[in-house]
């Protein structure tokens, strides 16, 4: 299964001479995996929440369990997968409880409008398509294309089918073509 | 390509510089804190769990435990009198719960099968529902069920030093080792402990003891012994048994138990403080400065040589007796207590010193040779994890504004004098030789005399019925019958009679006429009341049974109770009290050495004095282990024994210190002669004692105060 064919994992495990498996690459500690996949999550989650500062503390929390959890971690052969896996449970418990706050503003005639740092103008149609997909497709759509994963590895951090994958990818490229064009 | 198209404006709306510069320590910091607040949950859970179990299981061993269980009942067995049948001890001893029967066959002992042992332990059977006291009819309060298997070693049927591998054994697995008819160096030896304690009683009267709980944990042994030449098997069982349960009395320290465990320092940190104590000792007499300076905390490295010159010179003028340590014992607090109660009053500010770092602090209360004590104020290094001395004022000396009496030497120049001798029988004035099941064989044991010294009274016990001799002038003047055996007698000028019961669940007063027509019964409305004892031509009775609680005094010729405002002194150095014809005296252990006396008149501390006791006495395990006191002219009379280690009175050798004189005049008194059995009384002319001699009768003795 190749799950991660990210080039700049391969070329840090070659350089610390990092053992690896046929999944990935086996860190020594958590900082090593820090150091290594923190930005590239933070950039991932970013896009598909639409929020870097959520995107960032979600990938804090999850670097936070992967401390608490490492003579665990330390062992699994999916190390980064885990740790994707965290990190995107981390922003969809976040989002949630910022949806149920929206909600409880909106309620009470308040705004909930979040206005970190978003994406350039020029970009703003394809944010605004993205925003508007499906919570899974978006996931699998960002994961894809900006995370550079394949089917497998997005079918294994959403505990899906790589089928479904296919599916959402599908659904998602034709809900996103309009603003491509209009671009 | 679409795809292409597609990931790279997707890719353009990731933000490129998302770094954060110390976000991995925040991370980090996160980590500690989210572990601290798991392990707190944990522990709570974790606790709440035990809590619900610990009650669930304590309520299904409550209802599932077999026997033996301890049954605390309020029955006495005291007024039974002494049986005089083997059927009649039997009875008794099962109705009073003294049976042994639990331990009947459920003791390792080496060899196999002793001689000492009674037939029912190796025959059985068992009883069903053992009930547990000791030899003096106090309820045990260790439940044999928590008591694994005891191994028994009969030093003078093996040789010991051939099984010590069992013996070790027996100790790691927590169980109860004692060795009877064993010397003390063969049963240390086979223990492989380092002991503090030595006695000088011979093999054929002791038990050494080694318990795993109590005041024995931390690997110190006991001695249990017993006076006479009874050695029968039931008896030695009996002797067994009670060593079995009991902690080492010799050592004179109470362990406050507690169900909740309390985190305090552990024995190894005890013993490197006690460690700490005996190399400062050492380093004295040794006169070893380098030693000296390393065992002081810091806080005293810059007075090293000043303090050992100081403890040099007190160690040439006092002798080497006060730099040699006989008792060590721990001050260790746990949370709630000290988990060994000292035997002295603390010095001042030491409680607070401990409680306020008790995993870093500990104190020593160390008894030297001369049975003075010190204190030493002992100091955690946590840097080399030492333990170290905080250096204070060594020994407590009295105060110059105490009299100083000392007491000579046992004057054996003083020959006592008979007052009464009459032979065994029933006819008048003739007393009783008889012998309990299980009991040295014996005669009267309990006696009194008058306030004017003219009439003595003598308990016949084995007489049936029992009865009170009186006599006067060397010959019998009358008896009368007093069934129910008392634990004190007193008469007064008139031969009337006062009886204490004072282990009965009412502890009442019998007051007999001289003719043995019951006068009154006083009882002190369910208030235990204490020993009887003459002041000027009063009798006084005591509350409480002892010195702590005695919270007033009973008037028995005047009638009420009259409350006692001061209250006693209640210190911990406390002995004895002693009424007085218009006070009372204090009689309470110097931690210097030897005891003062406080003679209260009224409720105002008038006079004290410091008593030096002489070495015949002072030397004993227990210095002044039994004391008698009464009152005449309005000063105490107060009566010293030496003492066999396990606190038993030898009246053979005593002092009789009588204040009477102006506080300027002591006296002397010494047998020097064993009294098999006997009382003793204290009169207004001397000290009267009872001589049994099986071949011809009893013998009263008096020996007059110089």
């Amino acid at each position: 299964m190749d799950a991660d064919k990210v080039v700049p994992q391969q070329n840090l495990a070659k350089r610390l001479e990092q053992p690896t498996t046929p999944w990935g690459v086996i860190y020594p500690s958590p900082e090593s995996l820090y150091q290594a996949h923190r930005d590239h999550l933070v950039r991932t989650l970013t896009v598909i929440a639409g929020d870097e500062d959520m995107a960032r503390e979600s990938v804090q929390d999850a670097f936070v369990q992967l401390c608490l959890r490492w003579s665990k971690v330390a062992s699994y052969d999916h190390q980064v997968a885990w740790l994707r896996k965290v990190s995107l449970n981390q922003l969809r418990n976040r989002r949630r409880s910022l949806a149920r706050r929206a909600a409880v503003l909106l309620r009470l005639g308040g705004e909930n409008r979040r206005t970190a740092s978003g994406p350039e103008s020029d970009r703003l149609d394809l944010a605004a398509g993205l925003t508007r997909l499906p919570e899974r497709q978006r996931v699998a759509i960002v994961l894809h294309y900006v995370g550079d994963l394949s089917v497998d590895a997005v079918a294994q951090a959403m505990g899906v089918s790589p089928g479904t994958v296919k599916q959402h990818l599908h659904r998602g490229r034709e809900a996103l073509r309009p603003h491509l064009e209009v671009k | 390509m679409p795809d292409q198209e597609l990931r790279r404006e997707l890719q353009a709306l990731a933000p490129r510089d998302v770094g954060i510069p110390g976000e991995w320590e925040l991370i980090q910091r996160r980590t500690r804190g989210r572990r601290r607040r798991e392990r707190t949950l944990l522990a709570v859970g974790v606790l709440a769990v035990l809590a619900v179990v610990g009650v669930g299981a304590n309520r299904a061993y409550e209802a599932l435990r077999p026997h033996p269980v301890v049954v605390i009942t309020a029955r006495s067995i005291a007024g039974a009198g002494s049986a005089t049948t083997t059927e009649e001890f039997g009875r008794q001893s099962y109705d009073d719960g003294a049976y042994m029967g639990y331990w009947a066959g459920n003791v390792e002992t080496i060899p196999a099968k002793s001689r000492h042992l009674p037939d029912f332990f190796y025959n059985g059977p068992t009883p069903s529902a053992p009930i547990f006291r000791d030899a003096q009819g106090n309820l045990l309060q260790q439940d044999p069920a928590t008591v694994k298997k005891p191994l028994w070693v009969f030093g003078d049927e093996v040789r010991v030093g051939e099984y010590v591998d069992r013996i070790r054994q027996a100790m790691k697995d927590g169980r109860p080792v004692l060795f009877y008819m064993a010397p003390v160096a063969d049963a240390v030896a086979a223990l492989g402990l380092v002991q503090q304690m030595w006695t000088d009683t011979s093999p054929e009267r002791l038990i050494v003891e080694w318990l795993p709980w109590d005041n024995a944990r931390d690997g110190t042994i006991g001695f249990g012994s017993w006076a006479g030449g009874e050695a029968s098997p039931p008896w030695v069982f009996r002797m067994l048994v009670g060593s079995t349960l009991h902690p080492a009395r010799q050592t004179g320290a109470t362990l406050t138990t507690s169900t909740n465990p309390k985190p305090y320092l552990d024995e190894a940190a005890v013993r490197s403080a006690e460690l700490a104590v005996q190399s400062y000792l050492v380093a004295v007499r040794s006169n070893n400065p380098t030693d000296f300076a390393k065992l002081l905390a810091h806080a005293a490295t810059g007075q090293a040589d000043a303090l050992l010159h100081e403890e040099r010179a007190q160690l040439q003028a006092a002798g080497e007796q006060t730099f040699l340590n006989r008792l060590l014992k721990p001050l260790v607090w746990a949370g709630d207590g000290y988990l060994i109660q000292p035997t002295t009053e603390l010095p001042a500010g030491m409680d607070e010193w401990i409680r306020a770092d008790p995993h870093e602090r500990t104190a020593i209360e160390t008894t030297m040779m001369d049975d003075s004590v010190r204190w030493f104020w002992i100091q955690h290094n946590a840097e080399t994890g030492a333990w170290l001395v905080l250096p204070t004022t060594a020994t407590v000396i009295p105060s110059a504004s105490v009299r100083e009496l000392t007491v000579g030497a046992p004057d054996l120049s003083t020959p006592p004098e008979t007052v009464i001798g009459v032979g065994w029988g029933t006819g008048p004035g003739e007393v009783s030789l008889g012998q309990a099941f299980g009991h040295t064989k014996g005669g009267p044991d309990l006696m009194a005399v008058s306030p004017d010294g003219k009439t003595i009274a003598v308990y016949d016990q084995y007489a049936v019925p029992r009865r009170v001799n009186f006599y006067a002038g060397g010959v019998p003047v009358g008896a009368v019958t007093l069934k129910d055996y008392p634990d004190a007698m007193a008469i007064n000028d008139r031969r009337e009679v006062y009886a204490l019961y004072q282990s009965r669940p009412n502890s009442s007063v019998l007051h007999l006429s001289a003719s043995g027509e019951v006068l009154q019964t006083l009882h002190p409305g369910g208030v235990p009341m204490g020993p009887l004892v003459w002041a000027g031509s009063t009798l006084f009775c005591s509350t409480g049974g002892g010195t702590e609680n005695a919270g007033y005094l009973w008037v028995m010729s005047d009638g009420p109770p009259v409350p006692r405002s001061a209250g006693p002194n209640t210190s911990a150095g406390v002995v004895r009290e002693f009424p007085l014809a218009s006070g009372f005296a204090a009689l309470e252990k110097d931690p210097a050495g030897g005891f003062l006396l406080t003679v209260t008149e009224g409720d105002a501390s008038t006079t004290t004095a410091h008593l030096t006791l002489p070495p015949a006495i002072a030397g004993s395990d227990r210095p002044g282990g039994s004391i008698s006191g009464s009152a005449f002219d309005g000063l105490p009379v107060i009566v010293f024994f030496s003492s066999f280690p396990d606190g038993r009175a030898s009246f053979d050798e005593f002092v009789a210190v009588n204040i009477s004189s102006g506080w300027t005049k002591t006296a002397t008194v010494r047998f020097d002669w064993k009294v098999p059995g006997g009382g003793v009384a204290i009169g207004p002319d001397g000290v009267y004692v009872m001589r049994l001699d099986y071949a011809t009768g009893m013998q009263l003795l008096r020996v007059p105060f110089k």
